[in-house]
C-alpha cells in the first residue's frame, strides 16, 4: 500500500520495500528529477519515504498529478524490476550465445604485437640479471 | 502454464506497446498486459498468446535460440572495423551557412588545405582497418575546393585496393559551387557518390545557406540536375541531398517537401540542428526546442504520409532508419543510432592536418579548441594505435545503453543509441541524462508517432514500401 | 549553516563523496559519519543558491545512476 501526505508544495509517499523494490524507487525517481526534488528516507527493509517538492511553483492539483505519476512510474519501475529478475540468467545465456562468435578479433593479436617490446612480465631480462647476486667489493 | 518473458513496455494512447532486445515489437490490450502484470499469463486471449510467445515475451525459452540469431545478426557489426572514414581535406568554403557545424573558413588561402603527404598518410591509415567495406567521404568545408587532394586520394585508394579487394565507395558531401567539367567527368568515371545540401525552396535555401559566389539555390539547383542527367543510368549512386531544418524552416514543412519532390529525389531526411562547431553561437537566433522539432517533423510525416497514400513512393530517411531497426534484422549502420555508436570503430575522421578523431563531431568539437576526442595523427600513430585509444573506449563505453539509466529500461532501447558527444556539448559529461535531453526527446517523440502510425495497416504496408526502396548501400 | 541528514541504508558513501567533490565550488562541505546517517554540513554558501542547494544535491546523487549506490 502507498500512503501519501500532502503538504502546500511537497508530498511524502511512504511505501514497503517488500512491494517496491528499492531499484524501483530509484528508478522511479530518476525519471522526475528534471522536475521536482526527490530526498528518501526511512528504513530499506520496513518502510520508506519519499519526499517529492516540485520543482515549480504549482497548485495542489498539479502537486497531486506529479504525485500520481510518480506512484504509476513507481509500479512500472517495480514491474521493469519483476520482469529483469525472472529472465536475467534466460537473457544473459541468450547475449552469451549471440556473440560468442565476436571472439577475440585479429586487431587485438595485432596490438599484442607490439605491447610485447615494452616486456611488461620482464621475460626478455637474462636469468642472471634478475637473480645474480652481487659481486663481492 | 505460461512463464513470464522479457520485455521493456510503454502505454501509447489505450494499449501497450512491448519490446524486447532483438527489436521484436507487440500492442497488447489493457486487459492483457494487466494479465501479464499480475502474473495471470493463463487469463492472456489465446491470439495474443501465440504472438507473444513467438517474439519471447512469454516463455522466452521457447523462443531462446530464434532471439540469439536474430541478436547476433543484430550485432554482427561488432568486431567488423572502421568502415566509415570522413576525410576533412579543407576547411575553405565559399559558402557561410547559419548553422555550420563544420566551422568552415573563407575560400581564400590554403593553410587548411590537406597536402599530399598527409592525404598518402591517410589513405595508408584507412586500409589497415579489417573492415572489408571501406567508405571514403570526403567533406570539408567545400571538398571540392581542394580537388586535387580528392583526385590523389580517389586514385591511390583505387590503386591500394587491388590488392586490397576491400567493398570501396568514395563519396563526396559537397555544396556544389565548384563544380565544372573536369570535376564532373572525374567524378563520373571513379563512380563517386555525391551528396549536397538543398534546404528547401528558393527564399528558405538561401536565408540559410549564403554563398560568396551569388545565388545558393539557382546555383547548386543547376548542378544538381546537372549532375543527376550525368549519373541516370551510369552510375548506381544516385545523386542526393539533405536539408538542415532551422527555426525559419518550421514554417514550411510542405514546401520543403515539395522542392525535394520537384527536384525527383525520393526521399528527405529532416535532420535537426547539432549543437556542434559555430551553430553553438547562433542557436538563439536558429534554435528551437524539442517540441517545436517534432511538431513540424509530424506535420511533415503526414504530409508525407499522405504522398504514399497517393501511389507515389517517397520517404524520411530517420524514418527508414528507425523502421529499418523495427522490421529488419540486421542492422542499417548509422552510427547515431546504434549501441555502442559508431565513434571509432564505425567512423573516424581525418582532419587536414592529419589528426585523426572519434567521428566528425569530435574534430568540429576540436575545432574549438578542445581536443578531448582526438585520437592522434596519422603520421605518427597507425590504425591500431588510434583504435586502443582511452578517448575512443571512454566514448564507446559511454554509448551502451545497457548501461545507461533512463536508456536501459526504455521501450526504445533497441532502435535507439546515443551520441556521447552531444552529452558532452550540452551537458558537460559524456553520460546521457535521458529522457531529459532534446535529442532523447526528439527519438522519442519519432518512435512515437511511427508506432502509433504502424498500428494501422495502411501505414505499415507504406512503411515497408519505404525498406524496399533502393536497398543497402550507405549512402551520405 | 545548512545541513543534510542522508540514510546510510539509501545513500552510499561512493554517491554522497561524488557529489561533495562536484558541488565542492558552491560551498564548503564536510562529511561526519554518524551510527545511521551520513551528516552533510554546507558552509560559506552564497544566499542566492542557499534555497535550492540541498535540494539539487539531493538529486545529483540519485542522477549518478538510477540509485545512489
Amino acid at each position: 500500500m502507498i500512503k501519501c501526505k500532502l503538504t502546500k508544495d511537497a508530498a511524502v509517499i511512504s511505501v514497503s520495500p517488500a512491494l517496491y523494490p528499492i531499484d524501483a524507487i530509484y528508478g522511479a525517481s530518476y525519471v522526475f528529477i528534471d522536475r521536482a526534488y526527490i530526498f528518501l528516507d526511512g528504513d530499506e527493509k520496513k518502510n520508506i519515504n519519499i519526499y517529492i517538492k516540485s520543482k515549480k511553483k504549482s497548485s495542489s492539483s498539479a502537486l497531486r498529478s506529479l504525485v500520481g505519476e510518480f506512484q504509476n512510474e513507481l509500479l512500472n519501475y517495480s514491474f521493469r524490476d519483476k520482469i529483469n529478475k525472472s529472465n536475467r540468467k534466460v537473457r544473459e545465456g541468450i547475449i552469451e550465445r549471440a556473440l560468442a562468435v565476436f571472439g577475440p578479433q585479429e586487431i587485438l593479436n595485432e596490438q599484442d604485437s607490439g605491447d610485447y617490446l615494452k616486456d611488461p612480465l620482464g621475460i626478455a631480462i637474462p636469468w642472471e640479471e634478475k637473480h645474480a647476486k652481487p659481486k663481492a667489493k | 502454464m505460461h512463464t513470464l518473458g522479457n520485455f521493456r513496455f510503454k502505454k501509447i494512447n489505450s494499449d501497450y506497446l512491448l519490446t524486447n532486445d532483438v527489436g521484436e515489437y507487440a500492442f497488447i490490450p489493457p486487459q492483457d498486459f494487466n494479465n501479464l502484470a499480475s502474473g495471470c499469463l493463463n487469463d492472456i486471449s489465446l491470439k495474443e498468446t501465440a504472438i507473444l510467445e513467438e517474439k519471447g515475451f512469454i516463455n522466452l525459452s521457447a523462443a531462446s535460440l530464434r532471439l540469439e540469431n536474430k541478436y547476433r545478426s543484430k550485432n554482427s557489426f561488432l568486431g567488423m572495423g572502421t568502415s566509415l572514414h570522413i576525410i576533412v581535406s579543407t576547411l575553405r568554403c565559399d559558402h557561410k551557412c547559419v548553422y555550420c557545424h563544420a566551422s568552415a573558413q573563407g575560400s581564400e588561402g590554403k593553410a587548411t588545405d590537406m597536402d599530399r603527404q598527409t592525404a598518402k598518410a591517410v589513405v595508408d591509415c584507412i586500409f589497415e582497418s579489417p573492415s572489408k567495406a571501406i567508405t571514403i567521404e570526403f567533406q570539408g568545408g567545400e571538398p571540392l575546393l581542394n580537388f586535387e587532394i580528392l583526385k590523389f586520394v580517389t586514385e591511390y585508394a583505387h590503386d591500394k585496393n587491388k590488392a586490397a579487394g576491400k567493398d570501396l565507395l568514395i563519396a563526396v558531401v559537397t555544396n556544389l559551387s565548384p563544380l565544372n567539367d573536369e570535376i564532373l567527368k572525374f567524378l563520373i568515371k571513379n563512380k563517386i557518390s555525391i551528396c549536397t545540401s538543398i534546404d528547401g525552396p528558393h527564399n528558405l535555401h538561401n536565408k540559410n545557406r549564403f554563398s560568396f559566389c551569388g545565388d545558393s539555390h539557382a546555383k547548386v539547383v543547376k548542378s544538381f540536375k546537372r549532375l543527376q542527367k550525368a549519373y541516370l543510368n551510369r552510375i548506381k549512386y544516385r545523386p542526393n541531398a539533405l536539408v538542415t531544418i532551422t527555426r525559419e524552416s518550421l514554417r514550411y514543412p510542405k514546401e520543403i517537401i515539395k522542392e525535394y519532390i520537384k527536384l525527383n529525389l525520393d526521399s528527405i531526411h529532416l535532420r535537426p540542428l547539432n549543437p556542434f562547431g559555430f551553430a553553438i553561437k547562433q542557436q538563439k537566433t536558429i534554435g528551437y526546442t524539442a517540441d517545436e522539432f517534432l511538431s513540424f517533423y509530424r506535420k511533415s510525416l503526414d504530409y508525407i504520409l499522405k504522398i504514399n497514400s497517393k501511389g507515389k513512393v517517397f520517404y524520411e530517411r530517420t524514418a527508414r532508419i528507425f523502421l529499418s531497426k523495427i522490421f529488419n534484422d540486421d542492422d542499417p549502420g548509422y552510427f547515431e543510432l546504434r549501441s555502442p555508436c559508431g565513434a571509432g570503430i564505425g567512423q573516424m575522421a581525418y582532419n587536414y592536418n592529419g589528426d585523426v578523431y572519434t567521428c566528425d563531431e569530435g574534430r568540429m568539437v576540436g575545432r574549438l579548441g578542445d581536443d578531448a576526442f582526438r585520437l592522434g595523427n596519422v603520421r605518427e600513430d597507425n590504425y591500431n594505435a588510434l583504435i586502443g585509444k582511452e578517448a575512443l573506449k571512454a566514448v564507446c563505453t559511454s554509448s551502451l545503453l545497457d548501461i545507461l539509466p533512463g536508456c536501459s529500461n526504455c521501450v526504445y532501447k533497441p532502435y535507439c543509441g546515443v551520441c556521447p558527444i552531444y552529452n558532452y556539448v550540452t551537458s558537460g559529461t559524456l553520460f546521457a541524462q535521458a529522457p531529459n535531453n532534446d535529442r532523447c526527446k526528439i527519438n522519442t517523440g519519432i518512435l512515437d508517432y511511427l508506432f502509433d502510425k504502424l498500428r494501422v495497416d495502411k501505414n505499415k504496408k507504406i512503411f515497408k514500401a519505404w525498406l524496399l526502396a533502393h536497398h543497402g548501400s550507405k549512402t551520405v | 549553516m545548512l545541513s543534510l541528514k542522508l540514510n546510510k541504508s539509501l545513500y552510499h558513501l561512493a554517491a554522497i563523496k561524488k557529489a561533495i567533490k562536484a558541488y565542492a565550488h558552491l560551498a564548503d562541505i564536510s562529511l561526519i559519519k554518524l551510527k545511521n546517517y551520513y551528516l552533510v554540513k554546507f558552509n560559506s554558501v552564497d544566499t542566492q543558491i542557499k534555497v535550492v542547494l540541498k535540494d539539487e544535491f539531493c538529486n545529483y546523487m540519485l542522477a549518478l545512476g538510477k540509485g545512489p549506490r
